[in-house]
């Protein structure tokens, strides 16, 4: 807890940090409260009213259903930060098992997991996800699934190396000797401390996954109409490109908004947690 | 040297197997098998194609069996036939490849012709109004979705001003055109799709390259270069960038599978006829043995790049000896 | 002092500035170099000699820097500050008219050029050779570096060679366009002990032979007593003793000189004397009042908590100490 203030006083110092921060934490407030800014049905069709330019009826115009476009696209940031969100999740539990086992185990263990990185790495990663989404098709859920499998190999070795430098500390060996399992050892004395680099990655780890989501909903093979997704606005905004430039103009400022949101978080964080970096400033 | 290739070489082969299992293990992922999805999903799936699946991929042997058929299919690069139109997958892949080559060759020239020295700069005048003013652009640079800016620049430069065509490699007509004409209809269509290709890894590599003069300048061999009396000029671009070039190398050969497989989103934006392209029309059709196709090619493609980045790495660094 | 002046020093001040903190690292140094003299530049680390030496080439990297003083050097006749000439004048010094051989053999060659390139580089930007001309005085100066194999030797990287070879190799790079002063910053630290007696003895052999003037920066007396013809203490970013050789060596003035004399290891016997000085060296951002030495000193008076002491002359040597006012 009191590591956390600590944190919490760094991080309010970091200027870009805190805007940062103030940007995710307001993104997900829009999300939250999506229906209470916006009178619209996100899928409500009206025919009448296609393709519309912002006016004070629709903030920032209509679809070619006639849709208004900014309570899907505040519908969609629901879905694209859970998209993004659920990845990383599901990814930062991949990296910190693998990393955590080959480092920790080191032998066998290790070759086998990081051969298994150098596998996956060798796939370019947006084939290895359409891959997938063919094999599996296009949901939400297994957007999300797709993703978390594809990208929990930076995280593996940044665990890993965090775990090995860990391994030999003292602490550890003295949890050891007093007879500690090994889970025990690797969940209550490793990986706490090796938590700030993934903090970090988490972190930018969520801009890039939501980067991946909505490209992909935005080549349709990723959330499928009618749920409402920046990207598949998007898709609209590249069919209607020569009469209707607020379909392209407005979800694609969402998706770059989150992105630098999250981004400008991890590079605030990556200052406060990394002491490598940021004692290298310091020497000299 | 020979003797350092041949490890590398071998080294890649475990490499390999690993990705057959993975495609192999794809295969299989759905429930009940790929002949179920086939006709669950796809309408246009007829039962003859359905059939072809099943022999393509041996889906009614054992499957140790069916494992080493795949393997060995793979050994020989066949991916069998396209679902579409019946034409090998290699046959189609190699058509898109030279598109895809020419994009990503000029795009990595381009990349290294700026982003090298943007980042030599701003390191040697670091913290002054330009590095800022650099740190804080490249910064922005990494977040836009490249996507999005291909949209963008197709809306105002396609669109607006109408300065440049919008999609494909050349124009429909251009071959009633006049040599010279055609070659600047090829350059026009190029620019867009090939900005947007720069764009997306200029900053995160300039950053890169800024970060690593940073650390080199900081060396003791650079602190015996200035006590020698060497100019400023001759310090950094010789002594430093020699030394910060090295690790360039290596990211050089680890973005390749981000390039390659990048495409395939501002490809299919732009209609470029490249393995992106392919890989994207395969999958809205469903047809399977182009996308495994692509997505081994890709992998292939990616050892490649880190093998000739292996190689020119153990010429560039001294230290190294095989 | 000497006829014949090559460099001097005045009141040099190198702060190192980080955030508000200043870092006094160099704080009114003053000491003169005559030609083919040689001075010893001595004390702990932490106590600014290498500051010092960095600060005569101008060298001194963010976030330091020298904020005042004059260090004039004798150019054609006339004596030039190196501080107020432009930067294109200053890189003519550097490696021309003033060497500086480094601590660190191993990280302080280029590891991407091969030797020849490196040793001849100086010569080519100072004298302007080239070509054949270039390689034969790269091979001299090889050898006279007493580099046996020159030819192999300016063939390879600088990870093929041992560390003596390397700092061979740095002193030659050093050499080469005919300097007048050499600054060594504890330039056999880094070796194995039979490796610095070899280096030690080549470079009074060079010193003698060329008549190069000299500037031997080092933790330990004992090298200085090899090379040095005068000598210079250094303690938290000021001199505190300046003595000829034997002078000091016989009978030391300065309480933390003698503490330092008595930690030399001697060679003749196989035991080590224990330190023979207690406590840390003080920190810069933070020194004790008075004078800098008293916490560590075993004839500190209530004076020297207080007061820091100015100089005093003493049978023609300097020293910065109350006991002798």
């Amino acid at each position: 807890m009191k590591i956390l203030l600590k944190y919490i006083k760094l991080l309010s110092a970091n200027k870009p940090a805190l805007i940062g921060a103030a940007l995710v934490v307001c993104l997900a407030l829009i999300a939250l409260s999506a229906p209470l800014l916006t009178g619209y049905d996100p899928a409500g069709q009206s025919m009448a009213e296609k393709l519309l330019p912002p006016s004070r009826a629709h903030l920032l115009g209509t679809d070619e259903l006639g849709r208004d476009v900014f309570s899907r696209m505040i519908y969609g940031s629901r879905i694209s930060l859970s998209v993004g969100l659920a990845a990383v999740a599901i990814s930062t539990l991949i990296g910190i098992f693998v990393g955590a086992v080959a480092g920790y185990f080191g032998g066998w263990a290790d070759q086998f997991f990081m051969r298994l990185v150098d596998i996956v790495l060798s796939v370019p990663a947006l084939f290895f996800i359409l891959m997938l989404v063919v094999f599996l098709g296009p949901s939400i859920f297994n957007v999300m699934v797709i993703i978390g499998l594809t990208t929990w190999t930076d995280l593996a070795r940044l665990v890993r190396a965090e775990v090995l430098s860990l391994k030999s500390r003292e602490y550890v060996l003295a949890a050891r000797a007093s007879g500690a399992s090994h889970a025990r050892i690797i969940i209550r004395h490793i990986l706490p401390n090796a938590m700030a680099p993934v903090f970090v990655s988490v972190t930018f780890g969520v801009a890039g996954a939501i980067l991946i989501e909505s490209g992909l909903s935005f080549l349709g093979l990723g959330v499928q109409p009618p749920d409402p997704s920046w990207g598949n606005i998007l898709t609209s905004g590249k069919d209607y490109i020569e009469t209707a430039w607020w379909l392209t103009a407005f979800p694609g400022m969402a998706i770059f908004a989150t992105i630098i949101s999250y981004n400008l978080l991890g590079e605030g964080l990556r200052d406060i947690l990394d002491p490598r970096l940021s004692g290298s400033k310091e020497r000299g | 040297m020979a003797r350092y290739i041949l490890k590398r070489l071998l080294l890649s082969i475990p490499i390999l197997f690993g990705i057959s299992l993975i495609t192999f293990a794809v295969i299989h992922i759905t429930p009940g098998g790929p002949t179920v999805l086939q006709s669950q999903m796809n309408a246009k799936m007829s039962p003859d194609s359905i059939a072809k699946l099943k022999t393509l991929y041996d889906l009614d042997k054992p499957l140790p069996v069916q494992y080493l058929k795949w393997l060995s299919r793979l050994a020989r690069l066949d991916f069998g036939d396209s679902f579409n139109d019946n034409r090998p997958v290699t046959e189609k892949i190699l058509e898109r490849l030279p598109a895809t080559l020419q994009l990503n060759l000029l795009s990595l020239l381009l990349l290294f012709l700026i982003a090298v020295p943007l980042g030599v700069y701003s390191a040697a005048k670091q913290n002054s109004v330009f590095d800022r003013l650099f740190t804080s652009i490249s910064f922005i640079g990494f977040s836009v979705p490249s996507f999005w800016l291909a949209l963008l620049l197709m809306l105002f430069f396609g669109v607006w001003l109408q300065w440049l065509p919008i999609s494909g490699m050349a124009s429909v007509n251009s071959s009633s055109m006049p040599p010279v004409l055609q070659v600047y209809d090829r350059i026009q269509h190029l620019i867009l799709p090939l900005f947007v290709s720069v764009f997306g890894s200029i900053a995160g590599f300039s950053r890169y390259m800024r970060s690593g003069m940073l650390e080199v300048i900081r060396q003791d061999y650079i602190r015996t270069a200035r006590a020698k009396g060497l100019p400023e000029r001759e310090v950094l671009l010789n002594h430093a960038l020699r030394n910060a070039l090295l690790p360039v190398i290596t990211i050089v050969g680890l973005s390749i599978p981000g390039l390659i497989s990048g495409g395939f989103i501002f490809e299919t934006i732009f209609a470029w006829p490249g393995m992106g392209r392919l890989a994207y029309e395969s999958a809205m059709s469903f047809d399977y043995p182009v996308i495994m196709g692509v997505v081994i090619a890709g992998a292939l493609l990616t050892l490649l790049g880190n093998l000739l980045a292996d190689i020119a790495y153990a010429f560039a660094d001294p230290r190294i000896r095989y | 002092m000497t006829e014949d002046l090559l460099l001097s020093i005045r009141d040099l001040h190198t702060y190192f500035f980080r955030g508000k903190a200043v870092g006094r690292a160099v704080e009114g140094v003053s000491f003169d170099v005559g030609s083919s003299e040689s001075i010893g530049l001595v004390g702990e680390s932490g106590c600014g000699k290498s500051v010092t030496a960095l600060s005569i080439l101008r060298l001194v990297s963010r976030p330091g820097k020298t904020v005042s003083g004059e260090i004039k050097f004798e150019r054609g006749g006339k004596m030039d500050d190196l501080l107020l000439l432009p930067e294109q004048e200053m890189t003519k010094v550097r490696g021309g008219e003033i060497s500086m051989i480094f601590q660190e053999p191993f990280t302080a060659l280029n590891p991407v050029f091969r030797v020849e390139t490196q040793v001849g580089e100086a010569a080519r930007v100072h004298l302007g050779l080239e070509g054949k001309g270039l390689q034969m005085l790269v091979m001299k100066t090889l050898s006279d570096a007493g580099v046996k194999d020159a030819e192999r030797v300016a063939d390879s990287y600088p990870h093929e060679l041992s560390g003596g070879l390397r700092q061979r190799v740095m002193i030659a790079m050093a050499l080469i366009s005919g300097p007048k002063l050499l600054i060594a910053d504890e330039p056999t630290t880094a070796l194995d002990v039979t490796v610095q007696a070899q280096i030690l003895d080549l470079l009074a052999d060079i010193q003698l032979k060329r008549k190069l003037s000299v500037i031997m920066v080092s933790h330990d007396l004992g090298i200085i007593n090899r090379i040095c013809d005068r000598v210079n203490i250094m303690y938290s970013g000021r001199i505190v003793e300046s003595s000829p050789k034997n002078a000091l060596f016989s009978n030391p003035l300065h309480p933390y000189t003698a503490g330092l004399l008595m930690s030399i290891p001697s060679l003749s016997k196989i035991e080590r004397r224990l330190p023979a000085i207690s406590g840390n060296v003080p920190d810069l951002f933070d020194p004790p009042a008075g004078c800098r030495f008293h916490p560590r000193c075993n004839k500190a008076m209530d004076i020297c908590k207080k007061t820091e002491p100015g100089e005093t002359v003493v049978d023609g040597r300097m020293v910065k100490c109350w006991l002798y006012k």
